[in-house]
């Protein structure tokens, strides 16, 4: 079976990439027993944040997400460079951390084309090495086009999106599916891609349901033509929530926090794990599937394209 | 005989009679009893919390939307279960991730789906399949 490799991806910033990376992931985890590398791919080292001290951070520049890329350097696999975050003690799920690092910022802007092309070889080996050694990988992203980003959706094989019903955030989305499909084929794959609410009002009047639901439609049919990405948009969604909006109590899972008596916490974490079921839905069929009938995609005129891009025939 | 009483009475009474012999005089007695002083008031009270019993999801949960959209083909009860199920099929979901249908609680039925099959497939069938 093919690993997974996860992107947050949208080129929109602040719809919660790196709340869902975390908190996704702790949820996958803890579904099933999984062994999972999550890496912080953006050079603004958010995710970072989350598990780790601004000091920590710093102290871990020597072996970073930079040395993925480094080419100067030995090769490395990711147990040169992981921390150990999470241990699910229940089902032996574990969760290893790639910091991110600033240093990448070179990458994007000074690097010579040679010095890039050693370095997404570096990385591509990187992540080959990690799939052999782990049974998920999901990469935090920076969402702009940058030389990381890029590598990181050239090795990647899933995408996740959150989006937030404003304009600017579905054209965040719509920037990744509609371009980058061209270039990476397993974006054109509707079972690749979970596009996920997030910050939706938790007791919506009706007429702001009803509002939603006319955003939600507007991408199925945006997406819903060839092949059918209509789909993708994920009915579970991510309340909004005072305590994912706080940073300091966004410090490390929000599934640890569950200590407090206002039950708020359970509801937020009870969210996550609906996404997060539903990931997994997508996960096996995305990836254990292979043989699913042409039929599954809407569209006549794309049967061909499902067939050619059902997994196994395609290289990711 | 107890194909006729199957028959008149279905064979979940045949077998709580079965069960009422394993109990004590004193017991049934009893049990006797405590039915025949349950008044109009008090079986109205039971149907009233029966039917409030079962757990009323958000109006924004996935199983309400599909079963929105189920109702506005004009599908209800085992009807929409088969329909949907069918539709499914047809767009390739393997028969083996469908449950089949218990009783006329489609929103039940759909909770146990939505375990096996993305929800945003079943809803893009529910609004969409010719």
């Amino acid at each position: 079976m093919v690993t997974p490799v996860i992107a947050y991806l949208t080129m929109k910033g602040g719809v919660g990439k790196t709340t869902l990376a975390a908190n996704l992931t702790r949820a996958i985890a803890d579904a099933q027993k999984r062994k999972i590398l999550l890496i912080d791919g953006d050079a603004q080292c958010n995710l970072s944040q989350v598990f780790l001290s601004d000091e920590a951070i710093e102290a871990a520049s020597s072996r970073s997400l930079y040395q993925a890329f480094d080419t100067a350097g030995r090769s490395l696999g990711a147990g040169d460079i992981k921390e150990a975050i999470y241990t699910n003690s229940s089902n032996g799920s574990i969760i290893d951390f790639v910091v991110g690092s600033f240093d990448t910022f070179e990458l994007n802007a000074v690097a010579t084309p040679v010095r890039q092309t050693q370095a997404a070889q570096r990385f591509k080996a990187f992540i080959e090495q990690a799939k052999t050694e782990y049974d998920l990988i999901a990469i935090d992203t920076n969402p702009s086009a940058t030389f990381v980003t890029m590598q990181v959706l050239a090795n990647a094989n899933f995408l996740v999106a959150p989006i937030t019903f404003d304009a600017f955030s579905m054209r965040g989305i719509h920037l990744v599916v509609k371009h980058l499909r061209e270039r990476y084929d397993w974006l054109a794959n509707p079972d690749r891609i979970a596009i996920v609410a997030n910050k939706v009002a938790r007791a919506p009047s009706d007429s702001e349901l009803k509002r939603l639901q006319r955003e939600e439609d507007k991408i199925r049919e945006r997406y819903g033509r060839s092949p059918n990405l209509a789909r993708c948009v994920r009915l579970e969604r991510i309340h909004a929530s005072n305590i994912i909006a706080n940073r300091a109590s966004a410090r490390g899972f929000i599934a640890d926090h569950n200590g407090s008596a206002d039950g708020n916490y359970a509801k937020v974490v009870a969210d996550f794990d609906a996404v997060a079921s539903n990931i997994n839905i997508g996960l096996k069929d995305a990836f254990a599937n292979t043989d699913r009938p042409a039929a599954h995609n809407a569209e006549g005129a794309d049967r061909s394209i499902w067939r050619f891009l059902s997994f196994g025939a395609s290289s990711h | 005989m107890l194909k006729e009483l199957i028959g008149q009475y279905g064979d979940s009474s045949v077998s709580a009679l079965r069960a009422i012999r394993r109990l004590s005089d004193d017991d049934f007695e009893g049990l006797i009893a405590a039915s025949l002083a349950g008044d109009a008031n008090s079986a109205k009270k039971a149907r009233v919390k029966t039917s409030g019993s079962k757990k009323k999801l958000p109006k924004d949960s996935p199983v309400t939307r599909i079963a929105a959209e189920l109702t506005r083909r004009g599908l209800s009860g085992r009807r929409a279960q088969e329909w949907l199920a069918l539709e499914l099929a047809r767009d390739g979901v393997q028969s083996g991730q469908i449950p089949q249908p218990k009783s006329d609680d489609v929103e039940e039925w759909l909770a146990e789906l939505v375990r096996c099959v993305s929800s945003a497939i079943v809803f893009d069938v529910a609004r969409n399949a010719a």
